[in-house]
């Protein structure tokens, strides 16, 4: 049997990040997580994920920055990052909008709440590629 | 003047009655006084209009009569009375300010004939003393009127600016220099655009001009001037319709604006907070029907169980967030009562004792030896103390401490909670009063809570002249103080 491909969750809310962990574990991945940015790349550096769930705000540091980090290195740029981001976040902050998504070096984005079967079948999509 | 009172002082009995009898048959009121001293008392007790006096008299002479007359009654005419022998001194009387007079031996006719020239001319004078006292009230009240626009307009508020048709100030209050941050000296004579700077306010004022309209307009700051201005511009017309000008007033709307922006941020801030929980309960109900076909019943277990106190959080941070807003607006009322402290402290650690017994951390209470009571609304106040203890129990870890204790001094007794927790860094703890403030990071993670817990508790406090005091060293413990007045003969 193949070993499992291996998931990185990012996200600050602990709820959020163990019910999409349910969700991408039903996909049969091996599901890995992080609580904010920094977490992110600590764990990246750790062990090299197969892709990467990232929400966008977050304390400390925040997706963008962790997803630019991330593309600007040669050993993880090749990592798929998908970026999560909650329409009531782009509403009061103007920081996070529709624009930034579009000019982010990242994969593919979502929006919150997630889709299961969606979410799996763009995990499976960018893994195949 | 038809009740013209006339006084006549003459020795002669005869000139008395003649003079009385022609007189009383116009129709005036006669007094006879046989000598000068007589016809004084007479002046001074009653009211006379002319007084008809023989010069040549024992005593108080006519002429002793008439500066008597000028000198205190200036208003009554005097006619003298003289024989032929003396026309001379008859006109020394009147240069001394007799109005006429008249000679010995005399008909009746001409005695009327003279006296009526004199109420003639007190008729005149009263209707000359009559028109001069309407002028000065007219003219007192176009003064007043006018002083009283004058220090109305002085003392608006608003800015006011007049222009002539031309767009040229012709008057403005002093408002206006200081809401429109004029610096131009002076402002009036000159086109309205070396004032004010801006050109869509010039443009305001030309188009009402040019249109003969209203013209209404809100300025941003960084326009006009540094504040947020509202300007309504109206065409001035004369009487006749014909369009002589403009005034233009300028409200300063930079509090209004400013409120509206604390509003707008305030129901971004909370559709926040409240979408925030939701999305995450949302994502766990997606996850549960995924979790509970695919996993073991575990996993859906543990979805269910948070999305309950998820959903319980985001209740109590509606309730938290009507209860500040009510504390806030002043609505609620106080029902303060002496209360025993140690009664009340008692009832929170029983409410706490569970929450701290979970996490097996010990809950002290230290008391002071004086046995003190304060004025408090009993459920407010609990809630409040209670928000701090269990802040003490959430934010310290399995095993810590929280110790309660009390100490009077200086009229007001201090209570403190003590913990052995996390404790708040020096950038946070600023901001842990601010409404929805929540120290964000590892150790907090799975913390909830709806950061409103400290506004109400300032709220309370402060409506209890009370203080709060916060002490703390991350990874070492916080410790809060509340102070209240003691209540007095408690």
């Amino acid at each position: 049997m193949a070993e499992k491909k291996k998931i990185l969750l990012v996200d600050d809310d602990p709820d959020f990040v163990e019910a999409v962990k349910v969700i991408v574990e039903s996909g049969g991945y091996d599901v890995r997580v992080a609580y904010d940015g920094q977490e992110g790349l600590e764990a990246v550096a750790e062990e090299k994920p197969d892709l990467i769930v990232l929400d966008v705000m977050m304390p400390v540091m925040n997706g963008h920055e962790a997803c630019e980090k991330l593309k600007g290195d040669p050993e993880t740029s090749g990592i798929p990052i998908i970026l999560l981001t909650a329409v009531a976040e782009r509403v009061t902050t103007s920081t996070y909008s529709h624009r930034d998504m579009l000019e982010s070096e990242a994969e593919d984005y979502m929006p919150k709440p997630v889709e299961p079967v969606e979410l799996l079948e763009l995990i499976k999509s960018w893994l195949e590629k | 003047m038809d009740d013209a009172r006339i006084l006549i002082i003459d020795d002669e009995k005869v000139i008395r009655e003649g003079v009385s009898r022609a007189l009383s048959k116009m129709g005036y009121e006669v007094v006879k006084a046989e000598d000068g001293d007589r016809g004084l008392e007479l002046l001074q007790e009653q009211p006379f209009n002319i007084v008809l006096t023989d010069l040549m008299m024992p005593g108080i002479d006519g002429f002793a009569v008439l500066d008597w007359i000028r000198e205190n009654q200036p208003h009554v005419q005097v006619i003298v009375i003289t024989g032929f022998a003396t026309v001379s001194k008859a006109v020394t009387a009147m240069k001394q300010g007799a109005f006429d007079f008249v000679g010995k031996p005399f008909t009746p006719d001409y005695i009327r004939v003279v006296v009526d020239r004199a109420i003639e001319k007190l008729t005149l004078q009263a209707e000359a003393e009559q028109l001069r006292k309407e002028k000065k009230i007219g003219l007192e009240a176009i003064d007043k009127s006018q002083s009283r626009l004058k220090t109305v307009f002085g003392c608006m508020a608003e800015a006011v600016l007049v222009t002539d048709t031309d767009s040229v100030v012709v008057h403005h209050n002093p408002a206006a220099i200081k809401i429109l941050e004029i610096q131009t000296d002076p402002v009036i004579g000159k086109p309205l655009s070396a004032s004010i700077r801006d050109q869509a306010a010039v443009e305001m004022v030309t188009e009402a001009i040019k249109k003969s309209i209203v013209v209404t307009r809100e300025f941003v700051p960084g326009t006009i001037s540094r504040k947020y201005l509202r300007a309504h511009c109206s065409p001035v017309t004369s009487d006749q319709g014909l369009l002589i000008g403009s005034v233009t007033t300028f409200e300063d709307i930079s509090a209004h604006k400013e409120i509206d922006r604390m509003k707008s941020d305030f129901v971004a801030m909370v559709a926040h907070e409240l979408k925030a929980p939701l999305a995450s309960i949302e994502q766990m109900i997606y996850a549960s029907q995924i979790g509970c076909e695919y996993e073991e019943m575990n996993s859906c277990n543990a979805l269910h169980k948070r999305m309950t106190v998820r959903t319980k959080d985001l209740l109590s941070l509606i309730d938290n967030l009507l209860n500040l807003s009510k504390l806030e607006s002043g609505t609620v009322v106080f029902n303060l009562e002496p209360v025993r402290g140690t009664e009340i402290i008692k009832d929170v650690i029983e409410i706490a004792s569970p929450q701290a017994e979970g996490k097996s951390i010990t809950m002290t209470y230290d008391p002071c030896e004086t046995d003190w009571w304060f004025n408090i609304d009993y459920d407010h106040m609990r809630t409040a103390i209670m928000n701090i203890v269990s802040n003490g129990v959430k934010y310290t870890p399995e095993g810590g401490e929280v110790t309660i204790s009390t100490a009077i001094s200086g009229g007001f007794v201090n209570l403190t909670v003590k913990d052995s927790g996390i404790g708040i860094s020096k950038e946070d703890l600023p901001h842990i009063f601010d409404r929805f403030f929540r120290v964000k990071g590892k150790a907090t993670r799975h913390i909830t809570g709806s950061g409103l817990g400290l506004a109400l508790v300032k709220e309370v406090v402060e409506a209890h002249q009370g203080y709060i005091d916060v002490e703390s060293s991350p990874e070492v413990g916080t410790s809060v103080t509340l102070s209240f007045p003691l209540a007095k003969n408690a």
